[in-house]
């Protein structure tokens, strides 16, 4: 990991300590011998109160890469998670975690997380990610709403 | 509008109204506003008594310093920046100087003083001095002395604004500020200095507060301005000397701001505070006031949190930066260090909250730096104080884990709030765990076991011990795994296990201690796993099936969960299990992904019972009551939902009965052939009976046939056996499979009921991807249920895109299948069209599809030979060219990322040809009017010719965006 990597990486482990948002969690994973890995996170996005995608937190995964942060980290639910604008993969699809699109380096990871909150509940229907959830979002609601919240309690709190 | 409406809409404005009617309102004073008379409506407005009037005249001055900005800039319109100041300081006088001004009127005086700010940012190299010129217009420019205490705090209010205002622009405009911040430096910075200076003895508490923000405003301006700049202000101390008086001799109040403002600079600018000023700051919080004030405004907890709260952020901002220098000074003979780490301990056993940020940075810094102090000599005493330390502070904030008596937990956000600093302690005991290992887990654990064994041990306050310790060794656990966890920490895991936590847990009725214990035993799966562990299983299994519903959900994750993972342990709980799936499965309130996570459970467990006859048995049984129940209620509409998760249940079952790893590390060689034999056999006819219920539902019951998700389930139960390795009860045979999908495409089309089609698609996309499908089968099946109703696919997207995506994997399978037959003939219209595609998915199978059968990786030679002479001899090389090229140029920017390596692989496999197709198709792009202008032949042949030299590597994207760009008449964004 360079320098300014993990740098960067405690002064974003340290203003989240200091200053997280509502119902928020995220932390470095422990490498095998207890140590911490400061390049993959672990993290949990509450659904915003009123939506569908209330009373749950959805897990992420975030992968930060060695030349964090001139290039944004790498953001995943589980694989197969419902929303039109993540991969089958699980891979996020959003313009400030993409290196050509809006990413900057001075993105904090309290900004990319209330981004990817924000995303729940209003996707992009201009970046489609997946077919099934992107096709129902656009033409049957009432199918998309159902998933959403059997997906909502998959991750209930 | 006259005078008069205006003022009548922004009453309204500011009057209740409904949300449409303030829209309304807002645009059409948007108008006037923007008008040509705006200026003069503004000081009409100004000239009102209603404050709501004032307040929109002050804003309809931003509004136009905005909208004429350019103009006001070269001094045209007859009105320039000069004589809007003169206004704006005659309205301020005239308003602040009313004798029936009101304090509510300080809003539009703000609003005023911000209007000279944005003047000053556009005219600071001939205005230089904005501070004296308001302070003069105030006094009516006589060189009075401080003498209006109103005045003087109007002074520091609009010195405060314009600073602020300033680093507000500062911030979001990044051209170059160099000579604005020389102009600051040079003119404005020594009357700001004069006017800090001249108010340090005031005793004014308005004038004292403003003052304080000045300053903030003043250390955040001069930090930015270093960074920008070359310019120094060197040190600021004497500035800051009356900062103390005011923290220690006055209101709470004054001490508040004040302790805010230093916070605010020691986050900003912590190098800005000269060393006296720091040393002054360090004894008055370990060694004077500070624990004075503290107890002071403890007092009351309630009344004061906001003081308690910023109290301990000073602190933190203080001491945080030392850390490092407090650690390494720890184990030498000064003891100083040790003392204020031991003060800090004492205030957090007050203060937890509010500490915790910084001992889980005191831990994270100790645990960076070890190797580094490990090579002192005095390494064992600093690890000792450490541990001594983080010790305490374990015991400290482990009390504070607890769920408090008071807390209201009808209380969303109270409970929120408590859940979020649970989260932050637990985090401090993941942190220190590797600095005191293993007494760390032993005294939670002793803890838990002495509870236990208490006679009285459904106390609340027993029961509050045992959950926060439970919560923190869950904590603790999700790090644990096989590799790392040793056997003293399976045997203290054990040790509770064997104290009675079940029947504690159970009698309590308490809900906190119940969702804990069952967060804390999913996170045991290493112990489950192993030897130890394995003897708990069933009485684990046993409680989380007996938590109340209202846990039911996470009780159901860490069921499954735990039977996934030990399933051929848990062989002997079956028969309680089955006694629990009977009543779920015909409950129809159970909700359904409780009654799919048991049974999938239950499965799991069944998946792991070594005799295939046994397993069937058990299977066969589940199977009769979910499949009974779900024909019993097949015709009521009412029961639609339930009747979804009985058929859920059945693909959880299908989903469970996979094999866990790969077949010959499941099974003996002999195991392997009995199962395959008793499969294939099948003498309980389990297949033929899941086969038959899912024709039942998804093609034969009217009221299921065309529901969507009922389709998707049945398509799941079909799927759930596709990527096995050997024959278990869901691995169906492929003619089964295919009966049954033609069947329902075939009623779908005569229905036109194609929503549920792409799901079929689907399932056949599968069974190609599994290999499960023969060619000659694939090939009947590909021209009865997808060519035979090309037409209509044609013209849907949805249909289109899944058989783009069948298309897709047979290329990458089996490509010869669509080679060589005659499907690829009946194709080509379709899969050409597609490029031109506005629907995004679309438009990407169809590039996939053109760039698999290009590049062509999975064909034999045979295959490689077709395509190549059909392309190159016949029109589909043109063709393909020229729908590529005209639909690359009608295609939205976020399709363009599509056709790219399509572009790319025809370069690299088709050189020869494609300058020659590539100016074709612009000839007749161009001859057929496609565009909207005819685009010059040497435009395009030279790109044609920038595109060959590519190779096709990278530099394609760069170009054929360029050309983009330049056929659309649009701009780069970025």
């Amino acid at each position: 990991m360079s320098s300014l990597c993990k740098s960067r990486l405690q002064e974003e482990r340290k203003q989240w300590r200091k200053d997280h948002p509502f119902g928020f969690f995220a932390k470095p994973s422990k490498s095998p011998d207890g140590s911490l890995n400061l390049m993959y996170w672990t993290a949990g996005i509450p659904g915003k109160a009123s939506t569908i995608w209330e009373n749950a937190v959805y897990p992420i995964t975030i992968t930060f890469p060695e030349d964090y942060p001139s290039k944004p980290p790498k953001i995943k639910f589980p694989a197969g998670f419902y929303h039109p604008n993540v991969y089958p993969s699980g891979t996020i699809c959003l313009s400030i975690l993409n290196e050509e699109e809006d990413w900057r380096p001075a993105i904090t990871l309290k900004q990319i997380v209330l981004g990817i909150q924000e995303l729940l509940n209003n996707p992009n229907p201009d970046s489609p990610a997946q077919e099934p959830a992107w096709r129902a979002f656009g033409k049957d609601r009432p199918t998309y709403e159902k998933k959403v919240k059997e997906q909502a309690l998959k991750y209930s709190k | 509008m006259d005078l008069r409406s205006v003022i009548d809409l922004v009453e309204a404005l500011y009057a209740p109204n409904d949300p449409s009617s303030i829209v309304l309102i807002q645009k059409q004073l948007q108008d006037v506003q923007r008008s040509e008379n705006g200026w003069l409506i503004a000081d009409s407005l100004l000239e009102q008594e209603s404050i709501n009037c004032q307040f929109f005249g002050a804003l309809t001055y931003t509004v136009n310093l905005y909208l004429h900005r350019e103009s006001l800039a070269k001094n045209q319109d007859n009105i320039s920046y000069e004589t809007v100041t003169q206004k704006l300081l005659f309205h301020f006088n005239s308003i602040c100087k009313n004798p029936n001004y009101s304090s509510k009127q300080l809003v539009v005086l703000k609003k005023l003083m911000s209007n000279l700010a944005i003047i000053y940012i556009n005219t600071y190299q001939q205005w230089e001095d904005p501070v004296s010129t308001f302070r003069m217009t105030l006094y009516n420019n006589s060189e009075a002395p401080i003498g209006n205490e109103f005045y003087d705090y109007l002074t520091l209010l609009f010195t405060t604004l314009l600073l602020e205002e300033i680093h507000r622009k500062l911030t979001i405009d990044l051209t170059d500020s160099t000579e604005f911040h020389k102009s600051i430096h040079s003119h404005l910075y020594p009357r700001i200095s004069l006017l800090i200076q001249s108010f340090q003895n005031t005793t004014n508490e308005t004038i004292i507060i403003q003052w304080l923000s000045l300053l903030a405003a003043l250390v955040q301006y001069v930090t930015q301005a270093e960074i920008q700049s070359t310019i120094r202000y060197g040190s600021l101390g004497e500035l800051f000397s009356p900062l103390f008086n005011f923290a220690t001799g006055r209101s709470i109040e004054i001490s508040n701001k004040t302790i805010e403002v230093i916070t605010l600079i020691l986050d900003t600018n912590p190098s800005i505070f000269p060393a006296e000023i720091n040393a002054e700051l360090e004894q008055l919080i370990f060694a004077g006031w500070g624990g004075k004030y503290l107890d002071h405004i403890l007092q009351d907890k309630d009344l004061n949190e906001d003081a308690i709260n910023k109290y301990a952020m000073m602190i933190n901002s203080f001491i945080e930066p030392q850390l490092l220098k407090l650690l390494h000074q720890l184990g030498s003979n000064t003891n100083d260090a040790s003392r204020k780490l031991d003060s800090l301990v004492e205030l957090s056993t007050v203060l937890c909250k509010e500490f915790i940020f910084f001992w889980n940075q005191f831990a994270d810094i100790y645990l960076d730096e070890e190797d580094i102090l490990k090579q002192k000599p005095a390494w064992s005493e600093t690890q000792s104080k450490v541990q001594t330390i983080l010790s305490k502070l374990a015991e400290v904030y482990w009390r504070d884990s607890h769920i408090s008596e008071d807390l209201d937990f009808d209380d969303d956000d109270e409970i929120q709030d408590f859940v979020s600093y649970r989260r932050d302690i637990g985090d401090f005991y993941e942190t220190i765990y590797p600095i005191l290992k293993m007494p760390l887990l032993e005294h939670l654990v002793s803890n838990i076991v002495s509870n236990l064994s208490n006679a009285n041990n459904n106390s609340l306050q027993t029961i509050a011990d045992i959950e926060s310790s439970l919560f923190l060794i869950q904590t603790l656990a999700c790090n644990f795994n096989e590799d790392n966890a040793t056997s003293e920490i399976y045997s203290l895991l054990k040790s509770i296990l064997d104290s009675g936590l079940f029947e504690t847990v159970i009698q309590s009725n308490n809900k906190l201690l119940v969702k804990t214990s069952i967060q804390f035993l999913t996170s045991l799966d290493f112990f489950y796993s192993s030897q130890l562990g394995e003897p708990y299983l069933e009485s684990t299994l046993r409680f989380l099936l007996s938590t109340p519903n209202e846990h039911q959900i996470i009780a159901s994750k860490a069921i499954s969960s735990i039977c996934n993972d030990c399933r051929i342990s848990l062989a002997p709980v079956l028969p309680t299990f089955k006694i629990l799936i009977d009543q779920i499965v015909v409950d129809p309130e159970v909700k359904p992904i409780i009654r799919e996570r048991i049974i999938y459970s239950y499965s799991s467990i069944v998946q792991g019972i070594r005799s295939p006859s046994d397993q069937a048995n058990l299977i066969h049984s589940l199977l009769n009551g979910i499949i009974s129940k779900a024909i019993e209620v097949q015709s009521q509409p009412e029961f639609v939902d339930y009747l979804q998760s009985l058929l859920s249940s059945i693909e959880e079952i299908g989903k469970a009965m996979r094999l866990p790893s790969d077949v010959n590390d499941w099974y003996t060689p002999e195991e392997r052939d009995a199962v395959y034999a008793y499969w294939i056999e099948d003498p309980l006819h389990i297949k033929k009976q899941i086969t038959e219920v899912v024709k039942q539902f998804m093609i034969l019951n009217p009221l299921t046939s065309d529901n969507y998700m009922m389709n998707e389930v049945c398509t799941g139960i079909l799927k759930a056996g596709l990527t096995e390795a050997i024959p278990g009860p869901f691995v169906f045979d492929t003619y089964s499979i295919i009966d049954l999908l033609n069947a329902k495409i075939l009623q779908c089309f005569s229905k036109n009921s194609l929503n549920v089609v792409p799901l079929q698609y689907s399932l056949l996309e599968s069974l190609i991807k599994s290999s499960s499908i023969g060619s000659n089968l694939l090939t009947t099946t590909l021209q009865q249920s997808c060519v035979e109703y090309l037409a209509i696919i044609q013209q849907d997207p949805d249909l289109a895109l899944c058989f783009l995506n069948i298309l897709v994997v047979i290329l990458e399978k089996k490509p010869g299948i669509l080679i060589k037959g005659y499907l690829l003939h009946n194709i080509l219209p379709f899969v050409l069209e597609s490029l031109g595609s506005k629907e995004k998915f679309v438009l990407r199978s169809g590039c996939k599809f053109w760039i698999k059968l290009v590049t062509l990786r999975k064909g034999d030679k045979e295959d490689s030979v077709i395509i190549r002479d059909m392309i190159e001899h016949t029109e589909l090389g043109p063709s393909l060219i020229f729908k590529l090229v005209a639909s690359f140029l009608m295609a939205s920017r976020s399709d363009l990322e599509n056709f790219m390596e399509l572009f790319k692989v025809i370069l690299v496999k088709y050189p020869l040809n494609f300058k020659k197709w590539f100016n074709l198709a612009f000839e007749t792009i161009n001859n057929n009017q496609l565009l909207k202008k005819q685009i010059p032949t040497n435009d395009t042949v030279r790109l044609g010719q920038q595109l060959m030299l590519t190779r096709g590597s990278r530099k394609v994207n760069d170009l054929l965006k360029k050309f983009w760009l330049q056929v659309n008449e649009l701009i780069e964004y970025s």
